[in-house]
This record gives structure tokens, sequence and C-alpha cells, in this order.
């Protein structure tokens, strides 16, 4: 848990979700560095469906991408952030999407 | 790639330190070294650059235009181009005018920390000007040792020591204090806790660097102070301890940029190495430790003030101070006996899962599957295997839970508690499943000093945290209770049974005024009730999906003073309200079963109340602990 930087995530980490949640949101503890900040959306067998810049993203401490409705299945963000302090943070928010009722 | 960062960073600090002292002690004026100085430390810094953006590019790769941008658009780019330039000017400046070059070497070397540590402190000022000083007067007087040993190496002879050593000497000892006094600022800044000083990498390395290194190089620096320049010692003796002095702090610096690029004490995880803690409030509060405390404490303080005043009185008293000392010294140690708890590896650890809904349950699966037994189905030490143990189980619903951290919890889980006879489950649970259990645990011991919710909004008393959890808003969106925190107060409906609706209309009505009390109307349901009410205004939310975890969880919360059940005989409360105040504390509860419900006028006087109460206490923490 060292240097994890992320305060909260919607979808939270392990969370199940519908499919049409429409839009991700990373909180972070510290202002991070849009510029240079990435996030990848991977969807089953590795599948990157989606990644995004942080520039289109992010305020100092929020970043918001839109994501199209998902099917149901196991998911992953992976985001690359950097601090103001130069660090470079990874992580990765694990989220299930459940079928539709 | 750390490393290679690090060392750039120290040779440039290091070499810009000697030229700043070089430049105001002005001895010689050997143009070229300066200008070779300061060529170095431009390449130092245009290698720290391209490194560090090499590391912030990922699985990007290095570009030029990726570097462009971490030049032109981060914090860290902009600050090194600044410094970059300021090092250019150095080197034009510098061997014609030596207060310029002076000037531009300070400006370099304040400058030198803004893209660190400090630049994630807030308030940053505070934090910038602690660093800036602390890097820029460790620097200069490093700098200058390094400036006055290497020559003094370097050549069998050199009778002018004592007197160059002299007019740094003065300089030094400036920078020494104000390098200290201003690590002091740092250390506190990143650290912030004694647990992050001894139980993250960040604190072991800040503890080595004061008393590994910086306590012999000032006691060195101190013996050429006082005995050296003072008349005592010869000039040999001098450099071989300058040589010393000037290694120790090398090795200073080396830490200190080291610690530089390490994650900070405050931000890391912490693994406790000592098989105790000091927790006087825990102490204090069991049977007789007040008593041992205060005696203790006050007995040892005594003796050894005793003990001060007879030594400074001196002669025959010294003896009887020796001894006071003595006993002082074990009073104090006894004090600390009787105010150490057992710690272990994981006390100060953070737990992963955020307390919420979905977790507390997904704990009370796990507790179920594997703590019954032991602790009974409501958790008061009452299992079916529990008479065979030496001691009885924890009843975990009893308010000396707080006093154990969530990582204890954690360790006794994983590892057993074998004094009690519980076993530890190793790795049959992941360690996201351990913590789920500690905060359905930690809700648990919360509903029992639930108990004390009111039915009337206490002004200035918020304690109790509410379960966040998650929803889909009308239009879709995807929300979390916290969200409402600085937004608005809630005023959170939990209702099981559809003859209780009327009550909920009742609310509706209502919804406007609400809004003026700044006051948003959550309602979860278990069953269907959208078509029965209606249209619904602006500031209510109906949420009829998923709801079972969030009922589940809130029940937690539902136990009064004449309605404890223990036994969770009744968790299925049929309607129960609450108001949430702005910043995440329950204030209130209303139960349909036991007449607390509020008229509704009433209750909308105490929403208003807690929509204009300031903030008094930091908010609940996202996680348990």
């Amino acid at each position: 848990m060292a240097h994890s930087k992320l305060r909260s995530s919607v979808p939270a980490n392990n969370s199940t979700v519908a499919g049409n949640f429409g839009e991700a949101r990373l909180d972070f503890l510290e202002p991070i560095e849009a510029a240079l900040s990435y996030f990848t959306l991977v969807g089953t067998d590795e599948a990157k469906l989606l990644r995004v810049e942080g520039a289109d993203a992010c305020e100092p401490k929020t970043c918001k991408f839109a994501v199209e409705s998902l099917k149901a299945g196991t998911y992953r963000i992976d985001y690359h952030v950097l601090s103001a302090d130069g660090h470079v943070v990874e992580g990765k928010i694990h989220f299930r999407v459940k079928a539709d009722q | 790639m750390t490393l290679a960062i690090a060392l750039a960073r120290l040779v440039a600090l290091v070499v810009l330190g000697a030229i700043g002292t070089k430049l105001i002690l002005a001895r010689q004026t050997k143009s070229q070294w300066l200008i070779v100085g300061a060529l170095v430390v431009f390449a130092a810094t245009i290698l720290q650059v391209v490194l560090q953006a090499e590391l912030a590019a990922g699985d990007a790769g290095l570009t030029l235009s990726l570097l462009s941008t971490f030049l032109l658009k981060t914090w860290g780019g902009k600050i090194a181009l600044g410094r970059l330039a300021i090092i250019a000017a150095l080197v034009i400046a510098v061997p014609r005018w030596h207060a310029v070059g002076l000037a531009l070497a300070g400006l370099a070397l304040l400058s030198a920390p803004w893209s660190g540590h400090a630049s994630t402190v807030a308030p940053s000022v505070v934090a910038f000007t602690f660093h800036a000083l602390h890097a820029a007067a460790a620097a200069m007087w490093i700098g200058g040792v390094l400036m006055l040993a290497v020559p003094a190496f370097m050549r069998s002879e050199d009778s002018s020591l004592r007197s160059s050593l002299a007019a740094f000497s003065p300089w030094a000892f400036g920078f020494v204090l104000i390098a200290i006094a201003a690590g002091i600022g740092t250390a506190m800044l990143q650290v912030e806790s004694w647990a992050a000083l001894f139980g993250t990498f960040y604190g072991q390395l800040l503890l080595a660097k004061i008393f590994l290194l910086l306590l012999p190089a000032l006691l060195l620096a101190g013996w050429l102070r006082q005995r050296f320049l003072g008349g005592v010692g010869g000039e040999a003796n001098a450099k071989r301890v300058l040589i010393l002095e000037a290694l120790f702090g090398l090795g200073v610096m080396m830490l200190g940029v080291y610690l530089a690029q390490t994650v900070p004490g405050r931000h890391d995880a912490i693994d406790w190495p000592f098989a105790f803690r000091f927790a006087p409030e825990i102490s204090w509060k069991q049977e007789g430790g007040m008593q041992d405390i205060l005696a203790t404490l006050v007995g040892g303080g005594a003796s050894l003030i005793l003990a001060v005043i007879l030594f400074a009185k001196g002669g025959p008293f010294r003896q009887t101070a020796a001894i006071c000392c003595a006993v002082g010294v074990a009073l104090i140690a006894m004090l600390a006996y009787s105010v150490s708890v057992p710690a272990y590896p994981t006390t100060f650890a953070i737990t992963s899962e955020p307390y919420t809904a979905d977790v507390i349950m997904r704990g009370r699966q796990v507790f179920r599957e594997n703590c019954v037994v032991c602790h009974g189905e409501s958790g008061h030490g009452d299992g079916p295997g529990a008479g065979v143990l030496p001691i009885a189980p924890a009843d975990l619903a009893a308010p000396h839970t707080e006093d154990h951290t969530a990582g204890d919890m954690f360790w006794w889980i994983s590892n057993g508690m074998p004094s009690g006879g519980m076993p530890g489950v190793g790795n049959a649970i992941t360690d996201e499943d351990k913590w789920a259990l500690i905060t359905y645990i930690r809700a648990l011991s919360s509903g029992y000093t639930g108990r004390y919710v009111p039915k009337r909004v206490i002004p200035r008393l918020p304690w109790l945290g509410a379960i966040d959890f998650n929803y889909q808003s009308a239009a879709g969106e995807l929300m979390a209770l916290n969200d409402w925190r600085e937004r608005a107060v809630v005023l959170l409906v939990l209702i099981r049974d559809r003859a209780q609706i009327s009550r909920v209309r009742e609310l509706l009505t209502l919804a406007p005024d609400f809004e003026k009390a700044s006051t948003q109307i959550l309602i979860v349901s278990s069953e269907k009730l959208g078509e029965a009410l209606g249209p619904l205004p602006a500031n209510a939310t109906v949420v009829e999906t998923d709801t079972a975890a969030i009922l589940d969880a809130w029940s937690l919360y539902r136990r009064t003073f004449w309605d404890m059940d223990p036994m969770d005989a009744r968790p299925a409360v049929p309607y129960v309200e609450f108001l949430i105040d702005r910043f995440g504390y329950v204030r209130l509860r209303g139960k349909s079963d036991d007449e607390t419900l509020s008229p509704a006028n009433v209750l909308l006087v105490q929403a208003a109340y807690l929509g204009g109460e300031p903030q008094l206490r930091p908010p609940p923490g996202e996680h348990v602990h």
C-alpha cells in the first residue's frame, strides 16, 4: 500500500457495478500532473479497451473519463500518474460488471 | 534509475555548495575551477531532468515531445528549466562578478528541493521554506568542508589549514544550525508520526542519517572548532579529522538525496519493528493504571531533577546525585513498562478496504465462515467452541476492541493469539478479506456505541461515522453517499416495509423546505416504491436496486438502549431514518418501532441546524484503523 495516492475511485476497487455506469472517477490524495498521467481500461484477456491521457481528464486531484456501456465481465483500470513531487505512482482498480437484469 | 537520479542531485548540490562557500570566503579566485564546477552542476541537472522525464513517461518511452511536455507543462519540469537557466547564468557570471555568482548559486541551491517532497505538503510555503533552507545550508556546509578537505588530502603539507578553517568555521556553524532547525521541520512534515519514523524505510534512513552519520560529523567538527582552533592539536591530526568529517558529511548528503527519492514516511506502509508500543491512553484506563503512571512519572521526574541540582552543587553531593539519577532512570523505565502494550509488525498497517456497506457485508460473510465457532453468531464470545479455550474469546462488541488497532487485529487473524488459543488463518484468507473482516468488526462495535445516537441532534457533538455506499441516481450517474460531504446534509431513509410509505410521502411534501436547509433526501428501499411516490423533487432520490447490502450494513446502527438486540433477533427494522451532517457523521436516528421518529417539521429544524453547523473535527476516515 505504499504511496498509494488514490483516495477513492468510482467504481471502487473490487466492486461490482452495472455496465452503464458511464463515467469512471479517480480521486487522489494530492495534486497530480495531468500532462504525463494516463489511464488504461483493460477488459478480459488483457484487452486494452480505452486509453485516456491525463491532459484530457484531470483536474488537480480528480480524473474523470467517460466509459461506454460494458458487457458483463471482469475489468481493470490501470493508472499511471505523475505526482507533483516527481514520483510516478501506478496502480490497478479491479471491478466487475454484472449481467443486465 | 533512482540511484542515478540521486547521484546526479548529490553532485549538483555538493558542487554548488562548494562554489557558494568559496565565493563567500573569497580565498583564492581560481576562476577556472569555479567555471568547471558550474559546468558540472549544469550537466548533473540535465541528467537528472532527463532521467526523471524517462521515469514519468512510463510505457510510452521518452521522446523529444514528451521531454518538452515534461519541461513545459509539469511543475517539476518548470522548476528544472528555471534551475538550468540560473546555472547557465552562473557559468557566465562566476568568473567576473562574484557577488552575482554567489546570488545565483544560492538561488540554485534554494530552488533544488522545490520539485521534491515539499511540493506535496500543504501549506506548501512552509514546506518549501524548510526544505530549501535545509538543502541549501547543508550543501554550503558540506561543500565548504569538502573544499577544504580535498586540497588538505592531496597536499602533504598545508600550513594554511588553521587560517582557512578559522575563516570557514563561523559560517559553517551558522549553516549547521540552519540545516538542523530546517531539518527538524522537514522531518516533522514528511514523517508525521513516531510510528512512521521507526516503521518505514524513509524513517529508518532518516534515523541512520542523523545518528550514524550526522552525529559523528558534528562531533568531529566540534573538536576542530573547540580544540584545534583553540590552539590544541597539530596540523597533521587536524587534517585527518577534517577528512573524516568530510567523509561523514558526504555520507549525510548521500542519505539526504536518497531520502528525497524515497516514499515519504507519511505515505508509506508502516512495518513496526518492535514487540511493544507506548499507549498511555490505554494503560490509564486500566485498573490501577492511573496510579502507576502518576507515581512513576512524578517519582522519576523528581529524582532526575534532584540529581541535576545535586550534581550542579558539586563536591560531596555528586555521589547522592548519581544515586538519585539511578533511581530516576529506574522509575522512568517502570513508567515505560506500564504504558507499553504489545505490538506487531502490522499494528500500524492501513486497511486497503474502505468503510462501505459492500465491504462490511463481505466481512460479515468471512466472519460467519471462520469465526462464529468461538466468537459466537453475534460476536459476543459465546460460540459453541468457546468452552474448551483457556480464556474466553473476546466479546467483539465490547468497547475495549477500540484499544486495539486494525493492524493488531490483522496480526491476530493471520497469526492467531496463542495465549488465548485463537488459531491464525495464515494465507487461507486473502489480505483484502481480512481487512473486510476487520471493517465488519469495527462496524459491529460502532453499532454498540451507536446506542447513544439520539432522536434529536445534540449540537457540536459529532462522533459516529456514516457507512458509505454506492448508488445510481435518477439520471443514471454512479454516486457515493460520501459525495455529499461538504455539500449537503443527508436524510437517509431505510425502508423495508411498504406500509411505512406514508411517512416517506410526508417527508417528500416537505422536500422544498429540506432543500432550503441544504438537505438531500436519500431513500433506500428493499421494495419497489417508485410509482407509489410519484414524481420526485430534485433533492430526493429513491434507490430500489442492489439495496440488500446497504440495508443490512446500516442495520448495525439500529441498536438503542431500550432495544439493544444483542443476539440479533431483529436485524430488519421496518423503517429507520438517519440525519448525516455535512462532514459524514450520523447525528440523529429515528425508528418506526420505538417512537423515536420526530414529527416531520421537527426533523426539518434539526436538518436546518446541521446545515449551518461549522466543521468541528476532521471527517471520519475513509477506512477503519
